[in-house]
């Protein structure tokens, strides 16, 4: 075989044989519930059926609550809950806030918080509703959890076809995890595009003064229209998929939507007409 | 009294020509009789109570503002005499400010000042006794033992015109004290240990007590001395343990050895449970509260709850919830009684099983999962939620238990589909239950601080959203006045900050 078949044929060796082994890897996983779509193309990508697979568990690692896995994850919840069935929500700390998940598209007729009080309870209640065929989501913070407890609930969740969405903390990293999928997710500061016109130069400039402990200037008053948040979320691993990809994301507030932020030389997409039109654009828009 | 003094007393009954019946004391059958008494005396009162000691002889009656709805307390007390004996029942009765003082009334007699006018407010107990003799006390003028009102004359007279001479109620005047002294320490229901010291010290009468100094009485006597002494005189509330009846639904179980072995009870849980079940089925009923009362020696009760979210007659699962806690149960001592009482039902719902039941959000699965999880964390942990037109966030919205509740009926449903559709404004996913006082470096007074500390964190703030000023809760006092905002710092991280504006201090109320 020439050189140049072998270098034609080696990626689609390379992906019938990832294929394969995300096959192996997911065959026990029910292919009867259809996946669930984040409605974000490239997040969906990350994940090897292009979306979170029912009876599976799904962890959101971060460095601090407030940075935005909460949201994200509850997001996917969400979806996770359209098609029926209820959403339960772990609150052990009594913390949960209703009228935000509402403010998320969460049908309060959907919703159920269990507020168990122990480590105990709170791994039994999670083994309990995980193993609910009515219930469509398990969403919570869980610190300490041992790998007896999470393989219990790999089990239930593969049993029911219900979706386990876990927030853990970020020493959770590289510890044996049963879950499906682990991502980290980092918050990002907005970038220009999301600020008044005048802003990007004083959001840097503050940014800086800040970074040197110069507190003398007064934050920046954001307008209404920039009602997003953006996040870059990291697959640390994926059964079935490749493990060390990321998106950049930016969470619509106002639509309760997730879109993939798009990098600066592709704000101004070129659109079909244009690249044939114009030839050189076309190969530039490709080679970037 | 012991036996040979019964036949001793019979014996001379026989010689009068007189039938006698000797029976062993029974207390379970005599706390019986006493239960359903106060289950009659519900008629009286809405709060009625057994005595609480090992041999309860007394009922607590609040007629607290009763009187009038009997014309006054004489007619109230000489209805319940009258009752009473109708039921076969002598009864001592006594209408006392307290329990303590009612209570000695009715086992001694004292005189009694004059009756006010019939106005009257505070609390009032009364305590008919069923039994037992009259002592009589001896500073008591027996020969009138109370003046009583020319309708308790007519009352009086009424019950001897049928031939029964009853015991005329007592009723002590409201915040009327001093004839607590004139009671004999027996009259305080004192032990029998602490009435011996009494004696013994040549203490008879409560009066001699009240003489004593309060502080060596304590340490001489004990505290249970000057408890029952400020109970009686009013200085220590005591409150009466309402005796609720037995539902429809009930059986109990009282065990001839009394045990702590956890199989054993398990095993006599399970049959008043299928006895319950039984008895709810006939009725087409199903259990959405149950209570399973474990009641141990010294009156000592443990009681578990099991609330449902869809009302069940099926035993097998209501004992699964049962035993959910009674693995877990500490028992104290030995159970020599088991009660399973359901409080609350709702017509069972008879469902046809689908053949293709494809149905994400399968019911009766759901009912299992609430049950469970109420009956070991506890109905208050699994929760509904219920939005409420409350501009302070804590109050925006209220959790309501799944299970132990009746169905709701469609207006409901209505009106919470309806209260979806209010959806608030930006609001953190993470709310603080007490907001978190901040130290902050603020560059201006009309924006945001620059920057906070937080969990030994430095954050410095990038650009902010708001106020959004909240002003609300005059009526729960003190009223809110919150200037709100929403920060990210430079970290990315975001936060839920107000300013009060009452006392000018930050706080940090939530994370988004």
């Amino acid at each position: 075989m020439s050189q140049s078949l072998k270098a034609f044929t080696r990626p689609i060796l390379v992906d019938s044989l990832r294929r394969q082994i995300r096959d192996v890897e997911t065959e026990r996983l029910r292919p009867d519930l259809p996946v669930i779509r984040t409605g974000c193309v490239s997040f969906d990508r990350l994940l090897p059926r292009q979306g979170f697979i029912p009876g599976t568990l799904t962890e959101w690692l971060s460095e601090r609550s407030g940075g935005g896995a909460e949201v994200l994850s509850l997001m996917v919840a969400q979806r996770a809950c359209q098609q029926g069935g209820k959403l339960v929500v772990f609150d052990s700390q009594n913390e949960f806030y209703p009228p935000a998940a509402l403010a998320w598209g969460v049908s309060l007729d959907q919703l159920m918080i269990v507020r168990p009080r122990t480590q105990e309870d709170l791994l039994w209640s999670i083994d309990q509703a995980l193993r609910c065929s009515s219930v469509s989501a398990v969403w919570g913070a869980i610190d300490g959890l041992d790998e007896r407890s999470f393989r219990r609930f790999q089990l239930a969740a593969e049993s029911s076809g219900c979706l386990g969405l876990f927030l853990r903390p970020a020493s959770a990293r590289g510890l044996p995890s049963w879950s499906e999928v682990q991502f980290w997710v980092r918050p990002l500061i907005q970038g220009s595009h999301a600020l008044p016109t005048h802003a990007p130069s004083q959001v840097a400039s503050t940014s800086a003064r800040s970074a040197r402990g110069d507190t003398s200037t007064s934050p920046l008053f954001l307008s209404q229209a920039a009602y997003e948040r953006h996040l870059h979320v990291h697959l640390l691993r994926c059964r079935g998929g490749t493990d060390g990809r990321g998106v950049t994301l930016k969470i619509d507030e106002s639509a309760g939507a997730i879109h993939e932020v798009i990098t600066n030389h592709e704000t101004h997409p070129v659109s079909l007409a244009a690249q044939l039109a114009n030839p050189k654009i076309s190969r530039r828009a490709a080679r970037a | 009294m012991s036996l040979t003094e019964a036949k001793s007393l019979a014996s001379r009954a026989q010689t009068e020509n007189q039938s006698t019946i000797i029976q062993e004391r029974d207390p379970n059958a005599e706390r019986s009789a006493l239960a359903r008494l106060a289950e009659y005396a519900d008629a009286y009162s809405p709060i009625v109570g057994i005595e609480t000691t090992e041999y309860p002889e007394c009922l607590w009656m609040d007629v607290t503002g009763l009187a009038n709805l009997y014309g006054s307390e004489q007619e109230l007390a000489w209805k319940v005499v009258l009752d009473f004996q109708d039921l076969g029942y002598l009864a001592y009765v006594a209408i006392a400010d307290t329990i303590g003082l009612a209570w000695g009334l009715t086992r001694y007699r004292v005189a009694l000042p004059p009756l006010p006018s019939p106005d009257r407010s505070g609390s009032r107990q009364v305590a008919p006794n069923r039994r037992g003799p009259l002592h009589e006390s001896k500073n008591a003028d027996l020969t009138e033992p109370q003046p009583a009102s020319a309708k308790d004359h007519q009352l009086a007279k009424r019950a001897n015109d049928f031939g029964r001479h009853l015991p005329p109620p007592l009723i002590a005047p409201p915040g009327e004290f001093e004839i607590l002294g004139q009671l004999p320490i027996e009259g305080l229901r004192l032990q029998a240990t602490d009435l011996d010291t009494l004696h013994q010290l040549g203490i008879t009468h409560v009066e001699q007590l009240l003489r004593l100094p309060r502080a060596s009485l304590a340490s001489r006597l004990g505290d249970e001395v000057i408890r029952r002494l400020d109970e009686a005189s009013g200085r220590k509330d005591e409150c009466i343990l309402a005796h609720r009846p037995p539902g429809e639904f009930s059986s109990e179980h009282a065990l001839e050895f009394p045990t702590r072995n956890r199989d054993a009870l398990t095993v006599i849980v399970e049959r008043c449970i299928e006895q319950v079940a039984r008895n709810m089925l006939q009725k087409q009923a199903g259990a959405l509260r149950l209570q399973c009362d474990l009641i141990c020696s010294r009156n000592q009760k443990m009681r578990l709850n099991v609330g449902l979210f869809q009302p069940t007659a099926s035993a097998r699962h209501l004992m699964q919830l049962v035993q959910m806690q009674l693995e877990r149960l500490q028992i104290p001592g030995e159970v020599q009684q088991v009660q399973v009482n359901v409080s609350l039902t709702a017509p069972l719902v008879q469902q046809q099983v689908e053949l293709f039941h494809q149905k994400k959000e399968s019911r009766q699965a759901l009912a299992h999962l609430i049950n469970c999880l109420s009956s070991r964390l506890g109905e208050s942990a699994v929760l509904g939620v219920e939005l409420r037109s409350e501009a302070q966030p804590e109050y925006a919205f209220r959790y309501r238990s799944l299970a132990g509740q009746l169905p709701r009926n469609g207006e409901l449903r209505k009106r919470r589909a309806k209260s979806n559709q209010l959806i608030p404004m930006q609001r953190p996913l993470k709310l603080y239950q007490a907001p978190i006082e901040l130290s902050v470096v603020s560059a201006s007074s009309d924006s945001p601080p620059a920057l906070f500390h937080f969990q030994g964190q430095r954050f410095h703030v990038l650009w902010y959203r708001g106020p959004e000023r909240i002003e609300t809760g005059w009526w729960r006092r003190p009223a809110v006045r919150r200037d709100y905002y929403q920060l990210e710092t430079t970290t990315g991280h975001r936060f839920w900050l107000f300013h009060n504006l009452r006392d000018q201090k930050w706080f940090l109320h939530g994370e988004f």
